[in-house]
């Protein structure tokens, strides 16, 4: 089958930094679904690991998003057939999506919208799952109970951001304020759903004075954590949450959180898979994410296709993740 | 879209901030547009230094 590999680490403008191969078709194990896969989108997570020395020789497969059609399933699998066309984050453990067929636990894997096709489907697993898991089990917000909560989410017209918006105002019933630094982004986050926007450049609390009063329930940070640390202290409200999803490039101080009885959490959209904890939580996302996405209230976050799923084009791809001023998210469709 | 000629149709000042702006029926991205693009620019015109 055409897969898109790397077998040492590289930087992206290397011409051997991704490859077009060839690899042998993967056998599903006992609950695992054979997915042939038709869309693929791109998240940092590709480039992160892209940069990694691989812990084995040989070819990795990244691409941790993924929309296609069940081809065949394990001998355990009980909720999906060949045929059902599906959608899903995967595991980071093991070969991704950026081959034309790839083995996943059916656990993580749902039916996808049938509002969808292929490539706005692929745009959502992961980061859907990320905002999902970072609003509900690390902030602690219920949908439909958050009426006059406040969210802040830095980064608004990110990936994640995007659709944390979305299931924030849309699902969950939270005031959100989102950080923007361009009109493009500004633009992008009102689509969503935002109902404040911010300058990420000046000052934040005296803007959130402005539009609220000033005390953020929950605070997600999808970037840059260190420089907002600081302020995202000030902002949080008493018994409030911040959770993030970037890693610190040093120590953070949560003292100044101890007095407001604040909490700081982390979300790491693989935990589950890593760990084998609770997976089946990502498959029952997912499905109804699905639901949502048709009934209209959730809609890709798509900014961008890029073409066919090939070497050269997801390249480019990293290339502009890399660069950080990527809104939405970037899909590639089909093999050519 | 002109942001400027939103505002002045609208009667703002140098003081636009986004709560009001939204509590005027701009957009988020209007108010986030006009507290970022037209207040600073209608500052510097009030204040040539």
């Amino acid at each position: 089958m055409k897969a898109i590999g790397f077998n040492q680490p590289r930087a992206i403008d290397d011409i051997h930094a991704l490859e077009d191969i060839q690899l042998d078709l993967p056998s599903p194990g006992p609950r695992d679904l054979l997915v042939s896969v038709q869309a693929i989108s791109v998240n940092p997570i590709d480039t992160k690991l892209r940069q990694r020395p691989l812990e084995q020789p040989g070819y990795r497969v990244l691409g941790f998003d993924a929309a296609g059609i069940v081809e065949a399933v394990g001998s355990e699998v009980e909720n999906f057939k060949a045929g059902d066309r599906v959608w899903y984050a995967g595991s980071a453990q093991r070969q991704g999506s950026n081959a034309q067929y790839q083995c996943v636990d059916e656990r993580l894997v749902s039916r996808k919208p049938d509002s969808l096709g292929m490539q706005e489907a692929a745009a959502l697993p992961l980061t859907a799952l990320t905002a999902w898991e970072a609003l509900e089990d690390q902030l602690g917000f219920r949908p439909g109970e958050c009426q006059g909560k406040t969210l802040l989410i830095i980064g608004g017209a990110g990936g994640v951001g995007s659709i944390a918006i979305q299931l924030a105002a849309r699902y969950f019933g939270l005031t959100v304020i989102a950080t923007a630094g361009r009109e493009q982004s500004a633009n992008w986050c009102d689509a969503m759903g935002a109902h404040h926007l911010v300058d990420y450049r000046q000052p934040l609390q005296p803007q959130l004075d402005a539009v609220s009063d000033g005390q953020m329930d929950g605070i997600f940070v999808t970037q840059n954590l260190d420089d907002y640390w600081q302020a995202a202290c000030q902002a949080v409200a008493p018994l409030g949450g911040i959770c993030a999803i970037v890693d610190a490039r040093g120590p953070l101080d949560l003292n100044p959180l101890k007095p407001k009885s604040a909490r700081f959490s982390w979300e790491f959209m693989f935990t589950r898979p890593l760990f084998g904890r609770r997976m089946q939580q990502q498959g029952d996302r997912l499905a109804e994410l699905a639901t949502l996405v048709d009934k209209g209230v959730i809609q890709t976050t798509v900014s961008e296709g890029l073409g066919p799923i090939n070497a050269n084009n997801l390249k480019e791809a990293h290339r502009r993740l890399e660069s950080g001023s990527t809104i939405g998210k970037l899909v590639l469709a089909g093999w050519e | 879209m002109s942001y400027e000629l939103i505002a002045m149709s609208r009667g703002w000042g140098l003081q636009v901030l986004p709560g009001p702006a939204r509590a005027k029926g701009f957009s988020a991205a209007e108010a986030f547009n006009i507290t970022t693009t037209i207040r600073p620019a209608l500052q510097l015109v009030a204040c040539p230094s």
